[in-house]
């Protein structure tokens, strides 16, 4: 087993046996964990789904300090990139196992944050996350299953049930003016179960993989603003990290050329948070363009390049991660928050969704828009 | 050929699969996949004895909201209640009743002990 290169150096996702997208997407999931607070929750056994389970109960809390220590242990060995394809495992077990052991303390959102890292942890050596496409599958084929055999789906009364009583939506009831309640349920009935099959559909087939990444998106995207923020728990952080790991990193080094003052903050950015082998500075750009990303199939320039460089690092995840993180603690509760996250997902989206923006100029030799293999 | 880690990793989503399989066959809804299923309303009430617990000592003793919504099936709350009274709170003869109203339907009861 060999020393990784970057260990002790949080911010960075290379040099572990674990692939760059994986690691950081692992990353994420210890944070969205300590966020909410799993760490404090952490307990012997309470009614457990297993009953056997109940033999660990003890006075003195030793299963409670077990996975207590598991959880310190595996997150520490994933954020300090100390063998964290072990750390994944130890981590997400620990998490999973409480979950089976606590059944009061069961949720979903949770759940996939465990099997997500156990799945991670399984990919040592391994840059194909073949086991988190069956893991997708499962969730959206099980959801969807769920669904389907329920008539109040059929109908529409779940929806128009929650979305009226429990979780009384604005956009439902500026929609429901003009549509009637039980028709926007029925549809939206519908249309969340029919994407549910689609999606499942697409991370089973292996082709499929970047049409289901985007279908991903616009779904809890657009569930996340429709909801006015509404996040299920942290399901949907849970499921945007998860789609990490299916973003491909370059297999050969990429170039960035910039000048000026640009070329120095890139300098600072890259050295933490892009790894020497993956991109790197190299000469400025030819005239016309304030940025060019060479080495891919196509050379890109301006936002896309800026776009792509971003989402080759950890550093705009961790930096997103960070204020929203920031606005809950100073904000969180209020509708000012809720506001916020919609403002700033639109936003993201608008930088992330490769969009040619009108006032987009390329002066690049070679030409934009083909399919890089880059995933996003 | 899968290395003995992805060996692990196929064992962990073949018991998920089992899982959902085992939710067709069971009314409760853990490890299933089924976030967000059902709303119901639902409100407990407990009895030990004579005295009425309060809705705070229905929380703590079930470790559970005692009254709210539920967006899993509510059979998962009523499966938490029925394994606690039959286990660790065996000695307390507690008498329960959950009124629960799942999608909007008319209202339903549960109770502890169950009839047989």
């Amino acid at each position: 087993m060999n020393l990784p290169t970057t260990i002790g150096r949080p911010w960075r996702c290379d040099g572990t046996e674990l692939s760059p997208n994986l690691l950081l997407m692992a990353k994420l999931l210890v944070l969205i964990l300590i966020r909410g607070d799993v760490w404090e929750k952490l307990g012997d056994p309470f009614l457990p789904f297993l009953p056997a389970m109940d033999l660990l109960r003890s006075p003195e809390g030793w299963c409670a300090l077990a996975l207590r220590a598991g959880f310190a242990v595996g997150a520490l060995a994933v954020m300090a990139n100390a063998w964290p394809e072990i750390g994944c495992l130890i981590l997400g077990s620990t998490v999973a196992g409480w979950q089976f052991a606590v059944t009061p303390e069961f949720r979903n959102h949770i759940f996939i944050c465990g099997c997500l890292l156990i799945l991670a942890g399984c990919h040592r050596n391994d840059s194909n996350p073949w086991l988190i496409r069956w893991q997708f599958f499962l969730l959206y084929a099980g959801a969807a299953l769920n669904k389907l055999l329920q008539p109040d789906w059929w109908s529409g009364q779940m929806l128009l049930t929650w979305l009226t009583q429990e979780l009384p939506a604005a956009g439902f009831r500026h929609l429901s003016a003009l549509i009637p309640a039980s028709s926007l349920a029925l549809f939206l009935s519908w249309f969340t179960m029919i994407a549910e099959v689609v999606l499942a559909v697409c991370f089973w087939r292996k082709q499929s993989v970047r049409t289901a990444v985007w279908m991903v998106i616009a779904l809890h995207g657009g569930m996340f603003v429709f909801l006015m923020g509404y996040r299920f728990g942290h399901f949907i952080e849970d499921i945007l990290v998860g789609l990490i790991a299916f973003l491909e990193w370059p297999r050969q080094p990429l170039e960035l050329r910039a000048t000026g003052a640009l070329r120095t903050l890139l300098a600072r950015v890259l050295k933490i948070s892009h790894p020497d082998a993956i991109v790197r500075l190299g000469d400025g750009p030819v005239a016309g363009n304030w940025l060019e990303l060479h080495g891919l199939q196509t050379t890109k320039c301006n936002e896309s390049a800026l776009r792509t460089t971003l989402l080759l690092g950890s550093s705009l995840y961790l930096l997103l991660f960070t204020v929203d993180w920031l606005l809950e603690a100073f904000i969180g509760g209020k509708d000012a928050f809720r506001y916020l996250s919609v403002a700033a997902a639109l936003a993201l989206l608008c930088i992330v969704v490769p969009i040619r923006w009108p006032r987009s100029r390329c002066n690049c030799r070679a030409t934009e828009g083909a399919a890089t293999g880059v995933g996003l | 050929m899968p290395k003995k880690a992805h060996l692990l990793g196929i064992a962990f989503l073949a018991i998920q699969v089992f899982l959902v399989f085992r939710a067709r066959f069971v009314s409760e809804r853990f490890f299933c996949w089924a976030p967000f299923d059902e709303a119901s309303r639902f409100e407990t009430q407990v009895r030990i004895g004579s005295r009425v617990l309060s809705p705070e000592e229905a929380n703590q003793r079930y470790r559970y909201w005692s009254a709210g919504w539920e967006n899993r099936s509510v059979h998962n709350v009523i499966g938490m209640i029925r394994r606690y009274e039959s286990t660790y709170g065996k000695g307390d003869s507690a008498e329960v009743v959950l009124t629960y109203s799942f999608n909007g339907h008319p209202a339903q009861v549960w109770r502890w002990p169950e009839m047989p």
